[in-house]
């Protein structure tokens, strides 16, 4: 039976040979109970169809973010979206504020997709799916998923990782098998070129190089006359920016660091102007191209 | 209560050696420890008011209806109420609690006054600088800090001073204990709320140690003198600190648990033995839990998650029920003793209009569905479901504030009283604060807990997205914010009661005036 003695007084001697039958029954109750929550915890991890993914590795962070880079030219399609084929890995850069690339999947394929980070702790989660990883920099992430149903799912970072954080987001797409084969033959078709200066009506996004080369992912971009609008992805660790000059025009984006983007727009005439980053040096180093405006 | 003897003085008293004897418990309180218990009691409750401050604002803006604070405001708010919520308000409560412990309750001296003091002005002015930073907006990175986003190097000095002052604290606790068995004053077991502080303690060095692992390479790195700091290495001696520090809470709310029943019923635990094993179990099973933070992490094996996160967190359900039965135990133990009959009689003896009665009920119920909860986000395969969702802010609300925060604010009804010889002031608003402030908090934990299922992310300004995302998320973030709404300002009216008990609580030596019961 019980004793109820004081908590602010010391004990009468003898205290400890005292622990009755009820107390000893609670126990033995509760560790039975943690040791069948155990043997669940360990059954839905043998049998479960949803776990935590296992694999994960170091990875270098430039040269992740060339993988990501050569994986999403290989396989985007004119959407701009990248399509994966099915027993394809898939790889997804997460950076300060977004993801790149957009990635589309085939319904009841198998799919490893792996994540990183190009700069701090990131979140991945895919809403009303209930998938959350957590993500990091230096460390690749492969979440092995079958996507189930069609459908456009959005993704958003759920870790804090800066004052554009609620910003953060992107869409993964789950097309069917025929949308998927349709697609990939405009892609086999050489539906895109990346560096031949195809008209562009206004919006231009480009990439400086992942590998701390001095260098654009393109040295020719052509557009329309009237309002252009540059975006450089910065994926590498050098600070750069996008600037604009010629017949007049001289225009300098903020200059970014690694996983940011500069963006610079001017009213241009037809004519030819240079792209280049105005960083001291790097021109001359290489970046820079002709901007063609018709 | 145990007769005190008169400590034989040659030297003339100082100012500290002082002591008067508490009309109430009988226990002698001396000057020193008295003031000590007090200062850092009156910084927990300013640090709470400051937390609960930004905890409404950040509360009400992310309803979507409302979402009044811009990304920058919100951001730092946020990062204001997790440093003053979640580390100023329980550690300096802590810390209060080490002194009254072993001092006052041993009718013994602090070992050094004067060392205690030097803690507490280390802890205020650690406090002070990392406030100030994140206020400047130069310290936007949550209380976690995870590298590589980096606060001004003063956010991390602040810290920093905060930790050595609280390592201060609990030698001078160590120390207070030794004085009073080397000179005699105590001589059997350290009574239980004694003991339940001592484990508190230990685990708070545990953690302080590694906190300073973590905090010391991230200022340097925020100084620019080391650079790769990987956030994962990071992240585990930082939850090193971050959740050991919410087991010394939770044994601090225990403790606070024994102390009401004790002042309110004169109840104790049903068996002190069970009690004392279920303390032990903490510190066994309260520093490798911090594995269930790296269950969705690129890093650790499926067996290092499993055991360090899942299983462990299962284990650690174990000695909290156990407080569970030995205190509802004792309570109805004593209760039966005194009369009462049938299978719930005892209840109805409990006096419900009580503030002891009211802060222990919401305590222990609201307490016991952060349990449930994080239970179930410490199983593996469902960290995955729940990892960053609003599921995680309803976890650490229901223990953290509607377990150790309502236990604290009853067990400090009893203790300021006790400290300063005045009649809590507002009579029976203390038990009207205790339920509203239950009531906002369960509206909260809903609302959360529903977010969380829908995937609604934490630490998130707006999850509106442009607009275009149409998931339902709406209605359970509203619902949070109408919890904040009411727990805010009944948080508010627990800081007015203690203020204006300080300033304007009626001086009295009425025993049943200090402490009144909370049996009918």
């Amino acid at each position: 039976m019980a004793t109820s003695e004081s908590p602010i007084a010391s004990p009468p001697p003898g205290w400890a040979k005292r622990f009755p039958r009820d107390e000893k029954v609670f126990v033995v109750l509760i560790l039975a109970s943690v040791a069948a929550m155990t043997a669940f915890s360990i059954g839905w991890l043998i049998w479960g169809s949803q776990n935590v993914p296992t694999k994960a590795e170091i990875v270098d962070q430039k040269q992740f973010a060339a993988t990501v880079n050569e994986f999403a030219k290989r396989y985007a399609a004119e959407d701009g979206k990248v399509w994966v084929p099915p027993g394809t890995d898939a790889y997804m850069l997460a950076y300060r504020y977004g993801w790149t690339p957009e990635l589309v999947l085939q319904e009841d394929e198998r799919y490893t997709i792996w994540i990183s980070s190009a700069d701090v702790l990131h979140g991945f989660s895919i809403v009303s799916q209930n998938l959350n990883l957590q993500i990091a920099p230096k460390h690749g992430f492969g979440a092995t998923i079958t996507p189930d149903a069609p459908g456009r799912y959005r993704i958003v970072c759920n870790e804090y990782c800066g004052l554009g954080h609620q910003t953060m987001t992107t869409f993964l797409t789950v097309v069917t098998a025929e949308e998927m084969a349709a697609t990939r033959a405009t892609i086999a078709a050489g539906g895109t070129d990346e560096t031949g200066g195809g008209a562009t009506s206004g919006a231009i996004e480009i990439s400086a190089d992942p590998d701390n080369a001095l260098a654009f992912d393109v040295s020719e971009l052509s557009s329309a006359a009237g309002t252009v609008t540059i975006s450089m992805a910065n994926p590498s660790s050098l600070p750069h920016n996008i600037a604009i000059k010629g017949n007049g025009v001289d225009v300098k984006g903020d200059v970014v660091g690694t996983g940011e983007t500069s963006t610079v727009t001017a009213d241009l005439a037809p004519g030819t102007y240079t792209f280049y980053c105005s960083v001291p040096g790097h021109e001359q180093g290489g970046m820079t191209g002709t901007l063609t405006i018709r | 209560m145990a007769v005190v003897e008169p400590i034989p003085q040659v030297l003339p008293l100082t100012k500290e050696e002082a002591s008067r004897t508490c009309p109430a418990t009988g226990l002698r309180v001396y000057a020193g420890a008295q003031a000590l218990t007090l200062a850092n009691a009156v910084a927990a409750v300013l640090a709470l008011a400051l937390g609960g401050l930004f905890g409404g604002l950040i509360g009400l803006s992310r309803s979507p209806a409302l979402e009044f604070l811009g990304p920058s405001t919100y951001y730092a708010s946020l990062t204001a109420h997790g440093v003053a919520a979640l580390v100023l308000w329980p550690v300096f409560f802590e810390v209060a609690a080490m002194v009254f412990a072993s001092s006052i309750l041993l009718n013994a001296r602090v070992y050094s006054v004067a060392l205690g003091w030097t803690s507490f002005a280390l802890m205020v002015v650690g406090a002070l600088i990392t406030f100030v930073s994140i206020m400047s907006g130069e310290a936007t990175v949550m209380f976690t800090a995870y590298p590589p986003l980096v606060a001004t190097p003063w956010f991390y000095v602040g810290y920093l001073l905060f930790a050595v002052g609280a390592l201060v604290a609990i030698v001078n606790f160590c120390m207070s204990i030794v004085r009073a068995r080397v000179e005699g004053v105590i001589t059997g077991s350290l009574p239980v709320i004694t003991y339940g502080v001592a484990c508190a303690a230990i685990l708070a060095l545990l953690s302080i140690l590694s906190g300073l692992v973590a905090l010391v390479p991230a200022l340097l790195y925020s100084l620019g003198w080391i650079e790769g700091l990987d956030p994962i290495v990071y992240r585990g001696w930082f939850w090193g600190l971050g959740h050991t520090l919410q087991y010394v809470n939770v044994v601090a709310m225990v403790v606070a648990w024994y102390g009401i029943i004790a002042l309110a019923y004169g109840a104790g635990p049903v068996n002190q033995k069970f009690t004392r094993i279920a303390f032990i179990l903490y510190l066994v099973i309260a520093l490798p839990v911090l594995g269930h933070h790296f269950l969705v992490d690129p890093s650790l094996g499926t067996g290092v998650k499993f055991v360090g996160g899942t299983f462990m967190g299962f284990a650690l359900g174990v000695p909290s029920l156990m407080h569970g039965l030995a205190v509802m135990g004792g309570v109805e133990y004593g209760l039966r003793r005194a009369g009462s009959t049938g299978l719930f009689g005892w209840l109805k003896r409990l006096d419900w209009t009580s503030y002891g009665t009211a802060a222990l009920a919401g305590s222990l119920v609201i307490f016991a569905i952060g349990g449930w909860s994080g239970t179930v986000e410490t199983t593996l395969p469902l960290n995955l479901v729940n990892h960053n969702t609003m599921g995680v802010p309803a976890h650490l609300h229901s223990t953290v504030v509607g377990g150790m925060t309502v236990a604290f604010m009853g067990f400090a009804y009893y203790l300021v009283p006790i400290l300063t010889g005045r009649r809590l002031w507002g009579g029976k608003l203390a038990t009207v604060q205790a339920y509203a402030y239950t009531l906002g908090l369960l509206v909260m934990i809903t609302g959360q807990t529903w977010a969380g299922i829908l995937g609604v992310p934490r630490r998130t300004q707006s999850v509106s997205y442009g607009g275009d995302v149409s998931t339902g998320w709406e209605a359970s973030m509203n619902l949070n914010a109408v919890g904040a709404a009411i727990a805010a300002p009944a948080g508010a009216l627990f800081v007015v009661i203690m203020v204006m008990t300080l300033v304007a609580g009626k001086k009295t030596s009425v025993p049943e005036e200090l402490v009144p019961s909370g049996t009918r």
